[in-house]
C-alpha cells in the first residue's frame, strides 16, 4: 500500500480502512457495502475469512470438488455448530489434510477480496467489533495488505490479457471449441459448462472453484479461441419483450380521472367508452351513487 | 514452492527464493506445456505429468500436486544440477508430492 493512505487499484480508499483496521489489532468484522456486501473477518489485526456471495466461500470448494463427501460434511458441521470451530471438527475427523484445509482458506479468502473489487470502491462500510467469525476460518491470518496486493495482481493480470475484470465477470461466455481441443481436465470441465448463460461466478460456484482461477482460466481459452466471452447483442433471447399491439386496433385509452373526496368512477370528459351510446349512458348513470354530490355537477 | 496453476498465487515458498521461478510463470510454463504437448499428441487424453527446465546450474522441476477433485496446485522445485541425480530427485519429489495435500 502506498503511504498516501490508498491501496492498490482497485481498492482504493477501502486499503487505509483496512491497513487502520491492522495496525489497531482488530478484532470482529468489517462489512463493506456492496452490491453484493463483502464481509472480511479480522483476528488481532489479521485477515481470518472473507465472504461474499460474489465468491464461493471455503464450503463451496471442499464440497463441490469434492474433496469432503457431503454425508462427512453435514455430520461434522452439526457437533461444530456447538464448538464454532468446522476447521478444528473437520481435522479431527480426518475428513480432510491440515495442508489441504489452509489452503483451500486462503484460496478463499485471497478469492473473497479479488471479488469485492470487481464493484466500484470507496462504497463505505460498517465496523463491527467483536463480531463472531465463520465457522471455517484461518487459524493465521493474512496481513490486509499482501491481501489486497495478490487481489490487485490478479485484477492486472486479467486487465492486460482481457480487458478490465469488472466486464469479464458480467459476461456468459460460450465455448467455441471442441473439448478435445482443451489441454487439460480442469480445462475440459471449464468448457462443459460454459454455455452461454453462466456467468464466471456462476461458473466458480458450478465447479467448487475460485472466481479468479475461473476467470483467469477463461482468459486462456479465449486466447485459444476455445470461448467466446463477446457480450450477448442486444435483441437476443432473453431481451427484454413489449407488450405487442394490434395493427389495427385503437391506441391505449385513457385512465378515468377521479376527483379529490370523490367515492365514485366517472368517467373524463370526451372520453371515448367504445361502447353504444345507450350502453355508456346506462352506465355513465350507474356511477352516480347516491349522496355522489360530484355528480350533480355534471 | 507450491504454486496455484490458475492465479500464480505462491501459497508456500521454502528454501533460497532467489533461485526460484517467479510464482506467475510457474502456472503460464506449465500450461504452455499442457498445449504443446496436446499439439504433439493428437487425439491421446495424455495429461502433462511434469516439466522440467534444465540450466547450467539448477533443474526446476514443476509438477501438480494431486488433491482429490480440485483444481490442484504446482510444486516447483530447484536442483543443484551439479549434485543431483535428476531421475532419483524426480521419483522422491513425485512420493512427496503425492502425500503433500492428502
Amino acid at each position: 500500500m502506498s503511504p498516501t493512505g490508498t491501496g492498490p487499484a482497485p481498492y482504493g480508499g477501502l486499503a487505509a480502512d483496512m491497513r487502520s483496521l491492522h495496525h489497531e489489532s482488530f478484532t470482529g468484522a468489517l462489512l463493506v457495502f456492496g452490491p453484493p456486501d463483502t464481509t472480511l473477518h479480522f483476528r488481532q489485526g489479521l485477515l481470518v475469512a472473507a465472504r461474499t456471495p460474489a465468491a464461493p466461500a471455503p464450503d463451496t470448494l471442499l464440497l463441490r470438488s469434492g474433496a469432503v463427501p457431503e454425508q462427512d460434511w453435514a455430520a461434522a458441521r452439526a457437533h461444530a455448530l456447538t464448538t464454532g470451530d468446522l476447521g478444528a471438527e473437520l481435522l479431527a475427523r480426518r475428513h480432510v489434510s491440515a495442508a489441504l484445509l489452509e489452503l483451500t482458506l486462503e484460496r478463499s479468502l485471497l478469492d473473497g477480496v479479488f471479488a469485492m473489487g470487481l464493484t466500484p470502491s470507496n462504497r463505505g462500510g460498517e465496523v463491527r467489533p467483536g463480531a463472531l467469525p465463520p465457522l471455517l476460518r484461518l487459524d493465521e491470518g493474512v496481513e490486509p495488505g499482501p491481501a489486497l496486493r495478490e487481489a490487485a495482481r490478479r485484477h492486472d493480470a486479467v486487465g492486460r490479457r482481457w480487458g478490465p475484470p469488472a466486464d469479464l465477470a458480467r459476461l456468459r461466455p460460450v465455448a467455441s471449441g471442441a473439448p478435445e481441443a482443451v489441454p487439460s481436465t480442469v480445462h475440459r470441465d471449464l468448457l462443459a459448462r460454459a454455455d452461454g448463460r453462466r456467468t464466471p461466478r456462476d461458473l466458480a460456484f458450478a465447479l467448487g472453484r475460485d472466481v479468479s482461477g475461473v476467470m483467469a482460466d477463461l482468459v486462456r481459452l479465449a486466447e485459444r479461441g476455445l470461448v467466446e466471452t463477446a457480450p450477448r447483442p442486444p435483441g437476443g433471447p432473453l431481451s427484454r419483450r413489449l407488450p405487442e399491439r394490434g395493427q389495427d386496433g385503437p391506441g391505449p385509452r385513457p385512465l378515468t380521472q377521479r376527483r379529490p373526496g370523490a367515492d365514485g368512477t366517472h368517467l373524463a370528459p370526451g372520453t371515448d367508452t367504445g361502447l353504444p351510446p345507450e350502453v355508456a349512458a346506462r352506465l355513465n348513470a350507474a356511477h352516480h351513487v347516491p349522496g355522489d354530490l360530484l355528480g350533480d355537477e355534471e | 514452492m507450491l504454486v496455484d496453476r490458475a492465479t500464480g498465487h505462491a501459497f508456500a515458498r521454502v528454501g533460497e527464493r532467489s533461485l526460484l521461478l517467479p510464482a506467475e510463470s510457474v502456472g503460464e510454463s506449465y500450461q504452455m506445456a499442457q498445449i504443446a504437448q496436446l499439439a504433439g499428441s493428437g487425439q491421446s487424453r495424455a495429461e502433462t505429468e511434469s516439466i522440467v527446465v534444465t540450466t547450467t546450474e539448477h533443474h526446476h522441476v514443476i509438477r501438480p500436486v494431486p488433491v482429490p477433485g480440485t483444481d490442484g496446485p504446482l510444486l516447483s522445485v530447484v536442483f543443484d544440477r551439479a549434485r543431483t541425480n535428476l531421475a532419483l530427485a524426480r521419483r522422491e519429489l513425485d512420493q512427496r508430492a503425492e502425500v503433500l495435500l492428502a
